[in-house]
């Protein structure tokens, strides 16, 4: 392999490397000093996550510098938040076939197990002589977060672009935030993180919550890895019906994870009388709904294996 | 002249030499019940380390609390001894700076009930916790912000508060046992020597002393209403049905008055049993505890109509939904029989004089404090698993919540802890104050003195 | 009795092959199988049935059609996919069954016809002639506030094209937002403008990307330019509301009525508690003056 195409290799590797996963801790510009800063020799074989959520075999030369800039700052600055930047998640009701693409992404990427949910589709109705419904619901990313007032330790913290984070390495597991939380939108390690072992030595991505750690509380990240590349969050690029909209409140602007559609923000608020959950209590939400009109599904209330779970909204 | 007045002093003497005697005797006199009672308290709490120790390996996995009951049992635990402790405020400091001459000889009994209380609420906040590893992390990275650190500031304020008012009328006492405990081993007596502070019973020393306890007594009321204020506001600064209460704050002070003084009510009766105290805890004693227990227990009533009343007249749909879960629904059963055996029913017996008596009165306050358990328990629970969105693609069983025999373990050792602290402290120090009791006999400082 | 059997057994052959039939095939009546394409396989009715298919299809199909999308769905380019004849696809994208969902409200009729002809094309791509490099230029009037688009051979002749549909857009953070109408035709000049809209939000400098394409084009090549302008209102960003002191703000921005509420009360009490202790220690110091 010519000196050339060895580097070629190498960037694709931190390419790919970078797309998702754990290199998506850093910004292209990193990756692209990272691969000139590359030293001599074949170093020790490591072990790392990769943007398919599967661990793969590195050699330690290709990730040093890399390495470099993931820790600590990284996290200190995943605190922080992208400047000029107010994120919204727009859901079109009417789209959602309960299809839940983005609830698999979701956990599989979060590293969840089955019964923690950051995002769930919930079968709605709100009262009885309306159709039922389904909602996924996210964390709601309040612009007066009810979780974050209560956290002793400051370990789940709002970022100045209004993404609503948790610092699994500080949070102390008192579960207030949860108790707080009227979204039910926080899942907490009551047991040992799903495939806890093999994550043992993956350094902790505050953007990502990933890896679990037992005893803290996790919760949906706007997928705040992605948007540092600029891209669209995991949730929002999985769904295949249209149901998600996506995108920068300051710039006016949201982009259909499916479509790739771009619309003004306000525009479709506007036409579709949108709303968001819980209005009266103050939480000031980041997620906007499209009520539930023109659907192409609607749910029947005798499918559901428990027709009690069917609560109205409030 | 002089003859009598030796005569007097020498009757005096022996007066205080009988009425050390007499409250020292719990010291002295340890016997078979009381070891097998320790080692029952020991058990106990061997059974919830073990269980802990699991607790700790396996994660918070080995409760029964999820996702959506994420408080449970402990939480409810550490509001009811929370609750218990407050009453050392009511008795050593509300009575006597009232002037009440009658709770003097209860003072102490309450001052350890709520020490004793604190302690085991402390232990059982970090059982709670899901990174009990990262505790110090509240005082590296506290945040003002949160209750939970006004609550940390509070409960440990009201500690220290406690002990010092615990300690401070104990030091006329503990140079008495300097003198009159020589047969106790050395550690013992050492320990006496270094908290007596060569407590001479000068009348400087005297003036400090009073000085600094009615200092105390005055500070610990503010800050005993807060500590249970603030464990209140852990609730009720959240959006949630059932918690979403103004009145939280004197909601949780008068059943935490009802059910500390009910606690030391128990306390009273089995030292004044167990160690033949009838001179000193006498029938007046409990009928005016009885009477105290009507009264706070009618303020509890009177709360617990402003708490259900007003949400079940508006049924404002998850209010309404939660307080059916109270009255018909799930939780009817426990909620009922709480309401009724715990507070309803002693308030009516306890109108009645016979039933101020020791043992009716003890009874009663049995099922005060069970009552005031499972109350604590209907206030977090109930409202957690209300939640405003639908229970979905969860387990059936998150949602209900019923604690495992890890929890159960867990909180009967800080329940046992609680009555080991008390066990122990009457085994070290008198538990009825014996200078204080020698003075209200017209024994003078001097002859306690010399 | 047998004759019961047989006719029983007849019912239960035709009751199942009725349910069976029902749930794995569509029933399309030869009438609506019949049915002709009324459009033909032209450049201008390709660009249409690629925009179609891009905008309806590609998510579950897979944007090359093979099924792969991000469900598991039908190839289209398979061949017994492409051996229905026009009516019976047209019916399916019409009614739809499970999860393929029905088009009538969604799309014009031309719009699936249009369709159907981009996927006998997909497999069949000498049915349009091969498309040829344009070169697209931009340039900004500021007063007007508009975008022309120009549109010309490669070579040195700069041959202006024309009736090529441009398509505009301006940059956001996750996507182009389309701006100008529906269809920006080049005029006889290869020139097309559009007006750039009121009310749209740059960067903090009120700095907009345009960017005009040609796409999904069955004569020409896909090719794009852009250009940056500051005609946009400046970002307001909202960073600063969150430096503020607030209760959800970090530990560092605690409300001041808290911070000074909660410090008073902490101080005032332990001043009590450290005197009280203080006393503690002349207690005993009292007491060793008594002995001398």
């Amino acid at each position: 392999m010519g000196e050339k195409e060895k580097d070629k290799s190498r960037r694709k590797f931190l390419l790919d490397f970078g797309a998702l996963g754990m290199g998506s801790l850093v910004a292209s510009s990193l990756l692209t000093e990272s691969c000139s800063k590359i030293g001599p020799g074949p170093g020790k074989k490591v072990t790392l996550l990769n943007s398919k959520n599967e661990l793969v075999e590195v050699d330690s030369l290709y990730i040093s510098t890399l390495n470099k800039n993931l820790s600590p700052n990284h996290n200190s600055e995943g605190r922080k938040g992208l400047p000029g930047k107010k994120f919204v998640l727009v859901v079109d009701l009417g789209k959602c076939k309960n299809a839940r693409k983005c609830m698999d992404k979701c956990a599989s990427v979060h590293q969840l197990r089955p019964d923690q949910h950051h995002l769930n589709v919930l079968l709605m109705q709100d009262s009885e002589h309306t159709a039922p419904y389904y909602m996924p619901k996210h964390c709601q990313h309040c612009d007066n977060p009810p979780c974050v007032k209560v956290c002793p330790v400051d370990a789940t913290f709002k970022r100045s672009d209004g993404i609503v984070l948790i610092d699994n390495e500080r949070c102390i597991g008192c579960r207030f935030c949860i108790a707080a939380c009227p979204y039910t939108a926080r899942s907490f390690n009551w047991y040992e993180p799903k495939d806890a072992e093999k994550y043992k030595d993956v350094p902790y991505n505050i953007e990502l919550n990933v890896p679990q750690k037992k005893g803290t509380v996790t919760k949906c990240t706007f997928s705040a890895d992605c948007l540092r590349e600029g891209k669209l969050p995991y949730c929002v690029s999985a769904c295949p019906n249209e149901v998600y909209y996506f995108g920068n409140v300051y710039e006016d602007a949201v982009t259909n994870g499916t479509t790739g559609e771009t619309v003004s923000l306000s525009g479709l608020l506007a036409k579709n009388s949108a709303y968001r959950l819980m209005e009266d209590l103050g939480t000031a939400p980041s997620v906007y709904y499209l009520p539930p009109k023109d659907r192409a599904l609607i749910p029947e209330k005798d499918n559901e294996n428990n027709s009690d779970d069917i609560k109205r909204k409030s | 002249m002089t003859d009598l007045y030796r005569k007097e002093e020498q009757v005096k003497k022996e007066q205080l030499q009988e009425i050390i005697t007499d409250l020292t005797r719990p010291m002295n006199n340890t016997g078979k019940s009381f070891k097998i009672w320790i080692g029952f308290l020991l058990i106990l709490i061997c059974a919830g380390g073990i269980m802990y120790f699991r607790q700790l390996v396996n994660g918070l996995a080995v409760t029964d609390m999820r996702d959506i009951a994420s408080w449970g049992l402990y939480i409810s635990a550490f509001v009811f001894f929370v609750a218990v402790s407050l009453v050392g405020s009511l008795i050593s400091a509300i009575l006597t700076l009232s002037g009440i001459k009658w709770a003097t000889p209860l003072t102490r009994i309450a001052e350890i009930v709520a020490v004793a209380g604190l302690f085991s609420a402390l232990a059982i906040i970090v059982i709670d916790m899901g990174r009990p590893d990262r505790l110090l992390n509240i005082f590296v990275y506290g945040r003002l912000q949160s209750p939970i650190v006004w609550d940390i500031i509070v409960v440990n304020t009201y500690l220290v508060i406690s002990l010092l008012l615990l300690y401070l009328p104990l030091i006329p006492d503990i140079a008495l046992l300097r003198k009159n405990m020589g047969h106790k081993p050395k550690w013992q007596q050492k320990m006496y020597k270094i908290l007596s502070l060569g407590w001479q019973g000068t009348q400087d020393q005297f003036k400090l002393l009073n000085l600094s306890i009615t200092a105390l007594m005055i500070l610990i009321v503010p800050v005993a209403l807060s500590i249970h204020t603030v464990t209140s506001w852990l609730f009720a600064s959240t959006l949630r049905p059932g918690w979403d209460s103004t009145i939280f704050g004197p909601y949780f002070v008068a059943g935490a008055f009802m059910v500390g003084t009910a606690a030391v009510v128990i306390v009273m009766y089995f030292i004044r049993s167990q160690f033949k105290f009838k001179e000193y805890i006498t029938d007046y004693h409990f009928n005016m505890m009885g009477k105290l227990l009507v009264l706070t227990s009618l303020l509890y009533l009177y709360f617990n109509i402003n708490e259900y009343m007003v949400p079940a007249y508006k049924m404002k749909p998850l209010e309404g939904e939660h307080i059916l879960g109270l009255f018909t629904g799930d939780f009817s059963l426990m909620f009922w029989l709480v309401q009724i055996l715990g507070m309803i029913l002693p308030i009516i017996l306890m109108i009645f004089k016979p039933f101020r008596k020791a043992k009716p009165i003890m009874i009663i306050s049995v099922f005060i404090v069970i009552g005031a358990f499972f109350k604590r328990f209907l206030i977090v629970v109930p409202t957690l698993l209300h939640t405003y969105l639908p229970v979905q693609n969860y387990p059936e069983s998150y949602q209900h919540y019923n604690p495992t025999l890890a929890e159960c373990t867990i909180t009967a050792g800080s329940v046992a802890a609680v009555a080991l602290v008390i066990s122990l402290f009457i085994k070290l120090f008198p538990i009825i104050p014996i200078w204080e009791t020698a003075h209200e006999k017209g024994i003078s400082n001097e002859t306690i003195n010399n | 009795m047998a004759k019961l059997k047989i006719s029983l057994s007849i019912i239960l052959v035709i009751f199942s092959l009725g349910v069976f039939s029902q749930s794995a095939q569509w029933m399309v009546s030869s009438d609506n199988a019949k049915k002709p394409n009324p459009l033909e396989i032209n450049p201008k009715n390709m660009a249409v049935g690629k925009n179609t298919f891009s905008k309806s299809c590609k998510a579950c199909h897979g944007i090359n059609a093979d099924g792969k999308g991000r469900i598991q769905s039908p190839s289209l380019i398979s061949e017994t996919f492409q051996k229905q004849t026009d009516g019976v696809i047209f019916y399916k994208i019409t009614t739809g069954k499970d999860k393929m969902p029905s088009f009538k409200a969604k799309l014009k009729e031309e719009e699936i016809w249009s369709v159907i002809n981009y996927l006998r094309v997909l497999v069949n791509p000498s049915a349009v002639p091969p498309a040829v490099d344009v070169k697209l230029e931009l340039s900004a009037d500021d007063g007007q506030k508009s975008i022309t688009a120009f549109v010309h051979s490669l070579d040195s002749t700069k041959q202006p094209i024309q009736d090529v549909d441009i398509h505009f857009y301006l940059k956001r953070d996750f996507g182009l937002m389309r701006i100008g109408e529906p269809a920006n035709n080049t005029k006889a000049d290869g020139k097309v403008t559009v007006n750039f809209p009121e009310n749209i939000i740059g960067d903090l400098d009120g700095k907009v990307t345009v960017i005009a394409k040609v796409e999904n084009n069955f004569l020409y090549n896909d090719t794009e330019s852009a250009i940056g302008r500051k005609w946009g209102t400046a970002l307001v960003s909202g960073d600063e509301k969150f430096n503020h002191r607030a209760l959800w703000g970090g530990r560092d921005k605690s409300p001041l009525w808290l911070l000074f509420m909660a410090n008073g009360i902490i101080f005032g009490v332990w001043a009590v508690i450290i005197y009280v202790i203080y006393n503690i220690f002349r207690i005993k110091k009292a007491g060793k003056i008594f002995i001398k």
